[in-house]
C-alpha cells in the first residue's frame, strides 16, 4: 500500500517550461525515503504539490488514497526550506498554534525536544538566530504524529553538528507506521538514515527507485557514489 | 477551525491596532484644547487661533486616518498570512479555503466596528474638552432626543424600509470593498513571481479606475431616467419606486459580492503559487 501516488503529474511555472512532466511515482508506507536529484529537477515542486501549496497543471496526487485537500493536510507534516513563522510570536505560542490546528500534535513532546535543545519556550522568534528558528520548526513538524512527513532540505545551510542533531531528531521521533520523504543534496549525510531512495531527473522523470541497502549491494558503492554516477551519465546524455 | 483562525487573525491585527487606538485619545484631547482656543475671543491673538485651527484640522485628519490604519493593518495581515513565507504554514493547515477567507473578512469587519467605536469615544472626548458647557447642558441633549423621538414617531413603512435597505446596502458595499481589495492582492500574488505588492496595487488602481468609470456612467444614466420617470407620478408611487431602486442596487451589490467571493476562492484553490 502506497502513502503517496502521483499519476501523470505535470507542473510548469512558465508556459512551455515544464518542471514536472507526466511524473509517475509511488512511495510505500513506513519508510524513510530520500528524494534525490540535481537542482531544478522538481523535488521541491513535488513536495509543495503534496503539501497543497502548489496546484498541478494536470495529473493526480493521492496521499493515503485521498486527493490533496483539507483531509490530506491533516495527515501531512511539512517542513519547508524556509521559516514560515510569525516573527512576533513566542515559541510557546507557536506550540499552542500547532496544538490548535493539528489534532496529531504532541505538545509535551515539543516541549521536551525544545528542552533538549536548550530553547526557551518564552523566546520571541524574532530574537532567535536563523539556525535556532529552523530547529524550532523541525521540533514542531516532528512533534506531530503524521502519516507522511515532507522534509524539504532539512539539513541545508546548517553546520555538521546541527545536521547530526537534525537527522537524529528525525530518526528518533519517527513512528515506524509513518513515512518520511527527505529532499537533499547532502546525500552522504542522509544516506545512513534512508530506507529507500528515488533519483529524480529534470522534468521529474524517475531514473531509479528502490532500497538503499539493495542499491549498495548491487552496485558495490555508496548511494552518494551511485548518485554521482547516475547523474553524470544523465547530464551528459 | 474557523473560530481558531479568527482568534489568531484578531490577535495578529490587535497587536498593532491597540497602539494606534491608545494614541487617539491624546489626539482628541489636543483637538478639544484647540477648539477651546478657537472659541475664546482673542481678537488680538489671531496667529494663535490660526495655529489652533490648523491643529484641529490635523487632529481630525489623524482621527480619520485611524480608520484607514485599521484597514491597512487588516490587509497587511491578509497579504503576509497568505502570500509571504507565512503562507507556507497557512495553506498547509487542515482548514477550508473559505474559512481562511471568511476569517479575514470578519476580522476586517470587527476592527472596523472597533475603530468606529474608538472614533465615537474620541468625538465625545473632543466635545467634553472643547465645548464642556454645551456638552453638559441638558437642554441640548433634550433637543437631540426630541428630534430622534419625532423621527421615530413620523417613520412609516417606507421610511423604515429605507433605513433597513440603507444599512444593508452599506454592509454590502463594505464587504464588496474588502473583497475587491482581497481579490486584487490575491490576483497580484498569484500571477507574478516577484513584486507581488506592486502588482496588487497596480491591479487595484487599474480595476478601480475602470469600475468607477462604468459605475459613474450607469449611475448618471440611472439617476436621470429615474428622476424623469418619477416627475409625473403620485407620492405613493415615488416611495415605492425609491424602495424598488434600493432593492435593485442591493441585489446588484450582492451579485458583485458573490462574484468576487467566488473569484477569490477560485484563485486560492486553483491558482495558488507559493514558490
Amino acid at each position: 500500500m502506497s502513502i503517496l501516488e502521483c499519476k501523470g503529474l505535470c507542473k510548469s511555472y512558465k508556459a512551455g517550461v515544464p518542471v514536472l512532466q507526466n511524473m509517475e511515482l509511488s512511495i510505500p508506507k513506513g519508510k524513510i525515503v530520500g528524494l534525490l536529484g540535481p537542482n531544478g529537477c522538481g523535488k521541491s515542486t513535488l513536495i509543495k504539490i503534496v503539501a497543497g501549496l502548489l496546484v498541478p497543471n494536470s495529473g493526480g496526487v493521492l496521499v493515503d488514497g485521498t486527493p490533496i485537500g483539507e483531509a490530506t493536510k491533516a495527515m501531512v507534516s511539512y517542513l519547508p526550506e524556509r521559516t514560515y513563522f510569525n516573527s512576533w510570536m513566542r515559541v510557546h505560542e507557536l506550540i499552542d498554534y500547532f496544538a490548535d490546528f493539528y489534532e496529531d500534535f504532541d505538545a509535551a513532546k515539543a516541549y521536551r525536544l525544545l528542552e533538549d535543545l536548550s530553547i526557551s519556550p518564552g523566546s520571541r522568534l524574532k530574537t532567535l538566530s536563523k539556525g535556532t528558528k529552523e530547529k524550532v520548526q523541525l521540533v514542531l513538524v516532528m512533534s506531530r504524529r503524521a502519516k507522511l512527513y515532507l522534509l524539504d532540505e532539512p539539513i541545508a545551510g546548517v553546520d555538521p553538528a546541527a545536521r547530526e542533531y537534525i537527522l537524529g531528531t528525525i530518526v528518533g521521533n519517527y513512528d515506524p507506521e509513518s513515512t518520511i520523504i527527505i529532499t537533499t543534496h547532502l546525500i552522504t549525510d542522509v544516506e545512513q538514515v534512508l530506507d529507500d531512495f528515488v533519483f529524480v531527473s529534470r522534468g521529474g522523470q524517475i531514473l531509479k527507485q528502490g532500497s538503499v541497502e539493495e542499491a549498495r549491494e548491487e552496485n558495490g558503492c555508496s548511494l552518494d557514489a551511485l548518485f554521482r554516477e547516475v547523474f553524470r551519465c544523465s547530464e551528459s546524455c | 477551525m474557523f473560530r481558531k483562525l479568527l482568534k489568531y487573525d484578531i490577535q495578529a491585527v490587535f497587536k498593532y491596532w491597540w497602539i494606534a487606538a491608545v494614541i487617539t485619545p491624546f489626539v482628541s484631547l489636543t483637538a478639544g484644547a484647540a477648539i477651546q482656543v478657537i472659541n475664546v475671543d482673542y481678537t488680538s491673538y489671531g496667529a494663535i487661533q490660526t495655529l489652533a485651527t490648523f491643529l484641529l484640522v490635523m487632529c481630525i485628519f489623524a482621527l480619520v486616518m485611524f480608520l484607514t490604519v485599521s484597514q491597512i493593518l487588516v490587509f497587511i495581515r491578509f497579504y503576509k498570512n497568505f502570500f509571504s513565507d507565512e503562507g507556507y504554514l497557512t495553506f498547509t493547515l487542515p482548514v477550508k479555503k473559505t474559512d481562511l477567507i471568511n476569517s479575514k473578512l470578519l476580522t476586517s469587519f470587527i476592527f472596523n466596528i472597533a475603530s468606529f467605536a474608538v472614533l465615537a469615544v474620541n468625538v465625545v472626548i473632543m466635545l467634553v474638552v472643547g465645548v464642556p458647557e454645551e456638552f453638559f447642558d441638558t437642554r441640548n441633549w433634550k433637543i437631540l432626543f426630541d428630534i430622534i423621538a419625532e423621527l421615530l414617531r413620523e417613520i412609516n413603512f417606507y421610511g423604515f424600509s429605507y433605513v433597513v435597505l440603507g444599512i444593508l446596502i452599506f454592509c454590502a458595499l463594505y464587504i464588496m470593498q474588502d473583497l475587491f481589495l482581497a481579490v486584487c492582492i490575491t490576483v497580484g500574488a498569484c500571477i507574478t513571481r516577484k513584486h507581488k505588492v506592486l502588482a496588487a496595487i497596480g491591479i487595484y488602481y487599474g480595476a478601480n479606475t475602470v469600475l468607477s468609470f462604468v459605475i459613474e456612467i450607469f449611475s448618471l444614466t440611472g439617476i436621470f431616467s429615474f428622476v424623469g420617470m418619477l416627475s409625473n407620478v403620485s407620492e405613493g408611487v415615488i416611495e415605492l419606486s425609491i424602495m424598488l431602486a434600493m432593492i435593485i442596487i442591493l441585489s446588484l451589490l450582492v451579485l458583485c459580492v458573490a462574484g468576487l467571493y467566488m473569484l477569490e476562492c477560485y484563485m486560492l484553490d486553483r491558482r495558488l503559487n507559493l514558490e
